[in-house]
Order: structure tokens, then C-alpha cells, then sequence
């Protein structure tokens, strides 16, 4: 009997020892991030580099920056709207609607505005609006992210075609859509997409 | 007098017996299961399917692709035996405990069951942990010579980034899944597919993300990878979504929408510098163990959460994709396989090799 006691003892030991081997799974680290993630309040959060120029007019706070052709458009200020969130993983990028597609070591997972029909980011660097469509029936989807986007930046019709922006849609989505930017619906050169 | 005597010295010596074999099987039980922690925790046990990795149940099968199926066969096999068939046994010998209670014949069998319960788990188990354990000890797993690292038995083992395909005559470059022969003409009625000359994607922005780092895009490289980049995501890096041809999840994530769960190796486990420096994380990603079926493992929730963070970074996403590039020498068969894949495969046409 003695020996099922060493034995065990034995097996007891060994299983310590490499629990302690394997168990070198990744610690997280609790590092404070800039701005986790949670909607920018414009009075706290300072824009970095970037010529955008923000302002205030009479319909309140604005944001400029030049379109592809060079011309400077005036649009609402949707980064520090309260809703849009920042790309922490991507310095410089905001989502604002949608996921960001993970979750913070706090636990959080920022989301832009509530939705999983499309996701709509934007890089202050490049002025680029990357809208990418979720859901079918992907020309209902289109509709719904542009009045989204011009509700956003306060932009209407062809105003909106200036913007420097990719409509696309993933493979997983739509198969037969997915290699060329559909474009805004109401834009020249736009694709037409099933309703 | 005498005869009552006798007969309580039996009973107490019944009783120790008795005694000393419950805590045998007591420590023994404890045993097992501090054992069980770790060998499970590696082994991705419980595991329950499928065998086969979906991605690859359509190719014809490399030397890879069985070394996979045999450890996943493995792991079933010990999730069986565990989960169901141990229960049972277990079950059955406390069965026969309270149904004899002075038989001795029917206790000792049941005791007998328990016993051999319980060896036949540590067995299973151990047979994998004593050999890892052996190796460790003879060499150190960490060391490395050059792009060779030595690493513990139960990485050996795995398929180690070996084309999970053979790869078929007439297929596109490092494309390796049954297909039709290439004929240059595919999605799109072979349309010349644009590369994007602004956003997240292009190939400067590629090639930048992966300066420096041993996953560095050639130009050629980059250009397919930021065509195929636009179906993959349409260039998002916030793009979690993705389902298989069967509405099933998939744990892919990122620009490229790297598949965690597709292999056990350095790439699908960002195992990359710039994965862990991106997820905040001390030491390497182990994302491979720490996603099932396309959803966070119980228990891995912080390390699934730690690689999508990872993923959504352009820098490391970048990188995985390059690692995948490279492990394919230069092929881009993770991004062909799915059978939706027509306008990848019409990106490796029009840019690989160019």
C-alpha cells in the first residue's frame, strides 16, 4: 500500500512542477491607456497632429480638413461627438459606428454607434472614411450607413461624394461585391446594390 | 471469550485496511487531478471536434494535416474517456459499494473498478506529460539556433507550420485546396482588380508595418496581400464578423482576418513581437489555445481578448499575415482555401510573383 502513496507522491510533484512549466500563459498588463475607448468629450481630449482644424459655428463645433480634390470641407465635429470612439489599437483611427472589434484589458469593448449592419471608421491622418457593409441586403445596408454618416457629418447628397472614402464589403458578406468600393448611392460611378 | 476477541481484531484490521486504501485512492485522486490541470490546459482538453479542421476538409492531406488529425484524435479519445466513460466507471463502483455492503467479493470489485478508473486516467494522461517532462529535463526547450527552436514534446508534435495540403498541379501560387486549374480568368470575369491608393491598406502602408521585423512584404507580396485585403475586410481593422460557408463562427480577426484556431503555430498564434507589444501583453500570444469553434475558451477569456486586440493592430496583423506568406514560401493558400475566395484568388493571380 505504501507504494500507491509514493507513487502518488511522485505523480503529485511532477504535476506541480509542470503546472508551474505550462502555466506561462501571457500576463496581462495593466498599463493605463490614452483615452480607452470610451467617447472623446471634445472639452477633454486635445486632437493630435493631423490639419484638421476644429471650430465652432453657429450649428456648434465643426471640423475642417481638404477632400481628394484639394477643396476644404466644413462638416459637424463627429470625433468628439460623445458617441465616437477611439481606435486605441490603431492611434489615430476612430470608429464611429460599430465595434472596434475588441475588448480592453479593463474588460470594456468600445463600440462606436450600436450596430452590427456596418462599421464605419476614420483616420484623421488621411481624412479617409472606410464604410464597410455587415448585413444584407447590402443596398438597404448602404442607405442606412449614409443617413448614418450624413446625419453624422451634417453633410447631404452630393456634398458627401467629395469625401475621401471606401464603401466595401467583406467576402464573407457578399462575394460577388467584394473587390471594388460600391461607393455612395447617390454618387457618380456608384454600384447598384439589390435592395 | 476468546472467540470474541479473535473476531474484533479481524474487524479492526478490516477497518485499517479499509482506512488506509480510502486514502490511497484518496491521494491518488488528488493526484490525478492536479496532473489533469496543466496536460488539459495544453492539450486543448476537452476537446469534441471536429477531427478534421474545417478550413482543410477539402484538400488532399499532408504529412501536416495527419499529424493533426492524430493529436486531435488523441484528444478526443482522452476527452472520452474523461468526460464520459470515467464518470461511468466511477459510478458503477459506488453502485456496487452500496448494493454489497458485507459482500466482500462485490466491494472489492468495486474497489478494483475505482482503481483502475483512476490508473487508467493518470495513464492516459500521463503518458503524454512524462515524455514532455523527460525531454524537458534532457534539453532546454527555449533554446534556438538560428530560425530553429528546440521547444517541448507537445509542440514537436503538432504539424509545425507544415503545409496542411498538398499542393495540386495547375493551382495558384502557394494555393494548395482542390480548385480548378488557374486559368487567369476568375472573379470578376478577370477584371483587373485596382489596388486601393488610399486607407489602411495600401502597400506602402503594408510595407511599412512590417519594416523591420522578419516578416517584411516584398513589394509583390504586399501588393497581393493589400488586394486581397479589400474582401478579406475591406480594409478594416475592426472587422470581427466573419462566418464559415455554414453560418459557423470563426475567431478571424483583423485586416487579414487571421483565423486563430486554423493552426497551432507561430502565425495563427501571433507568437509575433509586435502582437504582444500591440496587446499589451508580457511574453507571447498564445491564441491558438485560447479560442474553440471561433469562440474564447472558458477560462481563456483574458488571453482571447488579449489576441483580438492584437489582431485589430495594422502593425501586427500585418505581420501575422506576413508570417503566413512566409511560411507558405511565398504562397498565399490561407486566403484561397474558402470556397467564396474568387477575387483572392484573382489578387494572387494578377500580383504574385509580379
Amino acid at each position: 500500500m505504501k507504494w500507491y502513496f509514493i507513487i502518488g507522491s511522485i505523480l503529485l510533484l511532477v504535476g506541480v512542477v509542470l503546472f508551474f512549466l505550462f502555466s506561462s500563459s501571457p500576463e496581462v498588463v495593466t498599463t493605463p491607456q490614452p483615452t480607452p475607448g470610451l467617447p472623446i468629450a471634445s472639452s477633454t481630449v486635445p486632437v493630435t497632429g493631423g490639419p484638421s482644424s476644429f471650430g465652432t459655428s453657429n450649428t456648434g463645433p465643426t471640423v475642417s480638413f481638404a477632400t481628394p480634390s484639394g477643396a476644404v470641407v466644413t462638416v459637424k465635429d463627429f470625433v468628439h461627438n460623445g458617441e465616437t470612439v477611439a481606435d486605441v489599437q490603431n492611434p489615430g483611427s476612430y470608429v464611429l459606428a460599430g465595434s472596434v472589434g475588441y475588448c480592453l484589458a479593463d474588460g470594456t469593448c468600445p463600440e462606436g454607434a450600436s450596430t452590427t449592419d456596418f462599421n464605419i471608421s476614420y483616420n484623421e491622418k488621411t481624412h479617409f472614411f472606410n464604410i464597410i457593409l455587415l448585413s444584407e441586403p447590402l443596398g438597404a445596408t448602404r442607405l442606412a450607413a449614409e443617413q448614418f454618416l450624413a446625419g453624422r457629418l451634417g453633410l447631404t447628397g452630393k456634398a458627401s461624394c467629395s469625401l475621401n472614402y471606401f464603401v466595401g464589403t467583406p467576402y464573407w458578406v457578399n462575394e460577388a461585391y467584394d473587390s471594388k468600393n460600391l461607393g455612395f448611392s447617390f454618387c457618380p460611378g456608384a454600384i447598384a446594390l439589390p435592395k | 471469550m476468546e472467540w470474541g476477541k479473535s473476531c474484533l481484531k479481524r474487524s479492526e484490521g478490516r477497518y485499517d485496511r479499509g482506512m488506509r486504501s480510502r486514502t490511497s485512492l484518496f491521494t491518488l485522486f488528488f493526484a490525478v487531478s492536479v496532473l489533469a490541470l496543466p496536460v488539459a490546459a495544453h492539450a486543448s482538453i476537452p476537446f469534441f471536434g471536429p477531427v478534421i479542421p474545417a478550413a482543410y476538409n477539402v484538400c488532399p492531406a499532408s504529412w501536416g494535416l495527419l499529424l493533426t488529425v492524430v493529436n486531435n484524435v488523441i484528444e478526443l479519445l482522452i476527452t472520452l474517456a474523461i468526460v464520459f466513460v470515467a464518470p461511468i466507471m466511477i459510478a458503477y463502483s459506488g453502485f456496487l459499494f452500496v448494493v454489497n455492503p458485507v459482500n466482500a467479493s462485490g466491494k472489492e470489485q468495486a474497489k478494483k473498478i475505482l482503481t483502475n478508473t483512476i490508473v487508467g486516467i493518470v495513464v492516459a494522461l500521463a503518458g503524454w506529460m512524462i515524455v514532455d517532462a523527460i525531454m524537458v529535463v534532457l534539453y532546454n526547450p527555449g533554446a534556438e539556433s538560428g530560425s530553429t527552436r528546440l521547444e517541448t514534446w507537445s509542440n514537436i508534435i503538432g504539424s509545425k507550420g507544415i503545409e496542411p495540403c498538398l499542393p495540386q498541379k495547375g493551382a495558384l501560387p502557394g494555393d494548395d485546396l482542390n480548385q480548378s486549374v488557374s486559368t487567369g480568368v476568375s472573379a470578376d470575369g478577370g477584371k483587373f482588380l485596382a489596388l486601393p491608393s488610399n486607407g489602411n491598406c495600401t502597400p506602402s502602408n503594408l510595407m511599412a508595418a512590417t519594416a523591420g521585423s522578419q516578416y517584411a512584404l516584398t513589394q509583390s507580396q504586399a501588393n497581393t496581400l493589400s488586394c486581397i485585403a479589400i474582401p478579406e475586410s475591406s480594409c478594416g481593422n475592426n472587422v470581427s464578423q466573419a462566418r464559415q460557408p455554414d453560418g459557423t463562427p470563426t475567431s478571424a480577426s483583423g485586416m487579414f482576418q487571421i483565423v486563430f484556431g486554423s493552426g497551432n503555430d507561430t502565425c495563427h498564434n501571433l507568437n509575433i513581437p509586435a502582437c504582444s507589444e500591440a496587446a499589451k501583453v508580457n511574453g507571447p500570444l498564445n491564441c491558438y489555445s485560447a479560442f474553440r469553434g471561433g469562440l474564447p475558451r472558458a477560462g481563456k477569456e483574458a488571453e482571447a481578448a488579449a489576441c483580438k486586440r492584437a489582431a485589430a493592430n495594422l502593425n501586427c496583423n500585418a505581420q501575422a499575415a506576413g508570417c503566413l506568406v512566409k511560411g507558405r514560401n511565398g504562397g498565399f493558400g490561407d486566403w484561397t482555401a474558402d470556397p467564396r475566395a474568387s477575387t483572392q484568388k484573382n489578387c494572387v493571380t494578377q500580383y504574385a510573383n509580379k
